[in-house]
């Protein structure tokens, strides 16, 4: 059977990992409690960790255990233990950029992969046959790389080869910054970043204007077909703290895109779909950045840049009564009568209809829905599924990418 | 302990030497990221004469791997004394075709810790440049636990960052400008400020204030530290000769000196280039309690 490309969602606590999952992606990855590079995240417990496991095997998908922080000699009392009670709760692979660990995990855990994290920098080939002699079983590529370089390393290899495709980017090579340490005492190596690099700085020079040294997020929806046809075997979406709705919308629509692909209906008309879809869930400008051309100017954010707060998130789908066709939901953001709105699913429908009457939980009609958790009730025709969101309907002629 | 000095330019190697510079360390044109640069050919003119150590850290394409391969083996046939690497094709080259060549791993941020040490001594690398952003507790207890031999940087400026972005020129093509000089200095709320160049490889950050290892010398030549770097750019040549003559005391009588004696010492660096001590005596953290000021601005 034919191996597909894997989608690979961040999930920063457990509810974001059933997200994730649900939404069609095909692995997902976690910081423990220890040795992650989101140490400010929530992060997952051993007993969460097992549970996270078991409910991604149940559906035949798999999880990944970041322990990819630059190790201080007061991390490794404990660390052996550690990766072993990961491994007993069902981890699958483990992400890693400090080399010591590798062998250990290849020799005690048996089935479990290794996967060197970009924080390592592998930038070239010779690198990437270094670590494949390791014994690494898959390598996370730097994100300052161009398609032919990434193509060249999996032809000359052999090596599995996972890229990011979507989300926030480091304006430094990863591992190469400490701008934290400095400035605000936190170890961005070990993962404490407090994003200096978005901060606006004076500098000398005659000019008044804010130096920033930011960059645009990533999107590389347009090239998903060629990562395909390269032989790349994982596409990462970064963000392991950003919430239910990003990950639902951005795995749904990355998800549609590669099943297109290999249904083979993958038209101009609906990526063109897809990416409205992902322009309206982004905070920020997006680039392709090196994937495509040498990064410049125009790929970074200057003084004045906007990110925008999106309120297009209405509301998550509790419950649906086939027998009355009602839906059951959970507010999030302010709707009324009148607005146009859909409801998508994790199996990949997209219902759009227009608000009629918006209910209460008993039932009693409301002029609008504008308090966030307020459980309310919709008629709707279509069956849902639980987890579903409605959000405000993506019009094709309001929002060009 | 050897006095390992990176200087500006090439010419001041012999004040340098004469005032107790062991050795130098320069970076090969186009493969190196913050130091010096000097070509194969002057690599190959100065070893006759002076101990040196060249640095290929910068990050390797697939492109310069074939000329990087040259490059390895024509450097393995100059009397140096190594090559400090950061990408690990550098570290696959030299084992692949047995290089006779005596390698430092250089991962800039990411000495810290004895296991990955003895990982990549191991692997046949013998010398490490420790982080900058390690306690001098760190630095003392790898030292107990590793038989790599330890480089830590004593005095100059540190590396604080480096990408592959031109950060610089990429300012001045947005507001229309020309840029003017090669050094600029950026500060924020914060009081401390950063210093932003540009070379062939991307960009570097450096931090604003001078480290004065001055200190921690004394601590690092009683545990035996095999080596100390000081890197004598962004400063006048005469502080840098400055520092080393009083470097070159303390190593002849670190072991008799009294207190008060060495405490006169410390005063007379911290006169020529302050009192900043980077990490040595700071621990970094990376879990921020909520409420933090810093998460506040950030999050």
């Amino acid at each position: 059977m034919e191996k597909r490309i894997e989608l690979l969602s961040p999930a920063g606590d457990l509810g974001r990992l059933k997200i994730a999952l649900l939404y069609g992606a095909d692995a997902v990855y976690i910081g423990g409690q220890e040795y992650s590079l989101r140490a400010n995240a929530t992060n997952f417990s051993l007993e969460e960790m097992k549970e996270a496991c078991d409910f991604a095997h149940k559906l035949g998908k798999k999880v990944y255990l970041t322990t990819n922080i630059v190790f201080h000699n007061e991390d490794l009392e404990g660390v052996y233990d550690y990766l072993k009670s990961a491994y007993e709760a069902g981890i699958d692979a483990f992400i890693v950029s400090d080399p010591f660990i590798i062998r250990y995990i290849k020799e005690h855990f048996k089935g479990a992969e290794v996967h060197v994290s970009t924080q390592a920098s592998t930038t070239n080939l010779e690198a990437v046959r270094y670590w494949k002699q390791e014994g690494v079983d898959r390598v996370v590529l730097a994100r300052e790389l161009s398609i032919p370089e990434i193509s060249e390393m999996i032809k000359e290899t052999g090596v599995d080869i996972e890229i990011f495709i979507h989300g926030a980017m480091c304006t430094f090579y990863s591992g190469r910054c400490t701008l934290s340490n400095y400035l605000t005492n936190r170890d961005s190596n070990r993962g404490g970043c407090s994003q200096v690099c978005r901060f606006a700085f004076d500098i000398d020079s005659e000019d008044d204007k804010k130096f920033t040294m930011a960059t645009k997020d990533l999107n590389m929806a347009d090239y998903i077909s060629q990562f395909i046809e390269i032989g790349v075997r994982s596409l990462k979406v970064e963000g392991r703290m950003r919430s239910h709705y990003y990950l639902a919308t951005v795995l749904s629509s990355y998800r549609k895109i590669i099943d297109a692909y290999y249904e083979e209906t993958l038209t101009e008309e609906f990526l063109k779909r897809q990416k409205q879809i992902l322009s309206r869930v982004a905070n920020r400008e997006t680039s392709t950045h090196y994937f495509t051309h040498e990064a410049d100017h125009t790929d970074q954010y200057y003084t004045g840049r906007q990110e925008l707060s999106n309120q297009d998130f209405l509301a998550v789908v509790i419950d649906y009564d086939k027998e009355q066709r009602i839906v059951t939901i959970s507010e999030r953001n302010y709707f009324e009568p009148g607005m146009e709105v859909e409801i998508f699913t994790p199996s990949g429908k997209t219902i759009a209809f227009t608000i009629d009457k918006i209910y209460n939980e008993n039932m009693e009609e409301l002029e609008k829905a504008c308090h966030p958790e307020e459980i309310l009730k919709l008629k709707l025709s279509e069956e849902v599924e639980k987890d579903s969101m409605m959000r405000i309907k993506v019009k094709e002629e309001l929002y060009e990418p | 302990m050897k006095y390992l000095v990176i200087p500006e330019e090439k010419i001041e190697l012999e004040r340098y030497q004469e005032k107790g510079a062991d050795s130098f360390i320069f970076g090969l044109e186009n493969y190196s990221v913050n130091y010096p640069e000097i070509s194969l050919k002057e690599i190959e003119e100065l070893s006759k004469k002076h101990s040196l150590w060249i640095a290929l850290n910068k990050n390797i394409r697939n492109e310069e791997l074939d000329n990087l391969e040259m490059i390895l083996e024509e450097l393995s046939s100059f009397p140096i004394e190594g090559v400090l690497f950061y990408d690990l094709s550098v570290l696959s080259i030299v084992q692949r075709k047995k290089l006779s060549l005596s390698l430092v791993w250089h991962q800039t941020h990411m000495v810290t810790n004895y296991q990955t040490c003895n990982y990549y001594f191991d692997k046949g690398v013998s010398y490490g440049i420790v982080s900058n952003e390690i306690t001098l507790e760190e630095i003392l207890e790898m030292k107990k636990h590793t038989k790599m031999k330890l480089m830590v940087q004593v005095f100059g400026y540190p590396v604080v960052s480096h990408s592959r972005r031109n950060l610089v020129t990429n300012y001045f093509k947005d507001i229309k400008k020309e840029s003017e000089k090669d050094l600029y200095t950026l500060t924020e709320k914060n009081p401390d400020s950063l210093l932003i160049k540009e070379s062939h490889a991307g960009t570097t950050i450096l931090f604003g204030k001078p480290m004065n290892g001055t200190r921690v010398l004394y601590d690092l030549l009683e545990q035996g530290i095999e080596y100390a770097i000081l890197d004598m750019r962004n400063l006048k040549e005469e502080i840098g000769i400055q520092i080393l003559e009083i470097y070159q005391t303390i190593r002849k009588t670190f072991s008799t000196s009294s207190r008060e004696e060495k405490e006169q010492i410390i005063n007379q660096t911290v006169e020529l280039v302050g009192d900043y001590t980077n990490f040595f005596y700071k621990k970094t953290i990376y879990k921020v309690k909520r409420g933090d000021s810093n998460e506040k601005r950030n999050n």
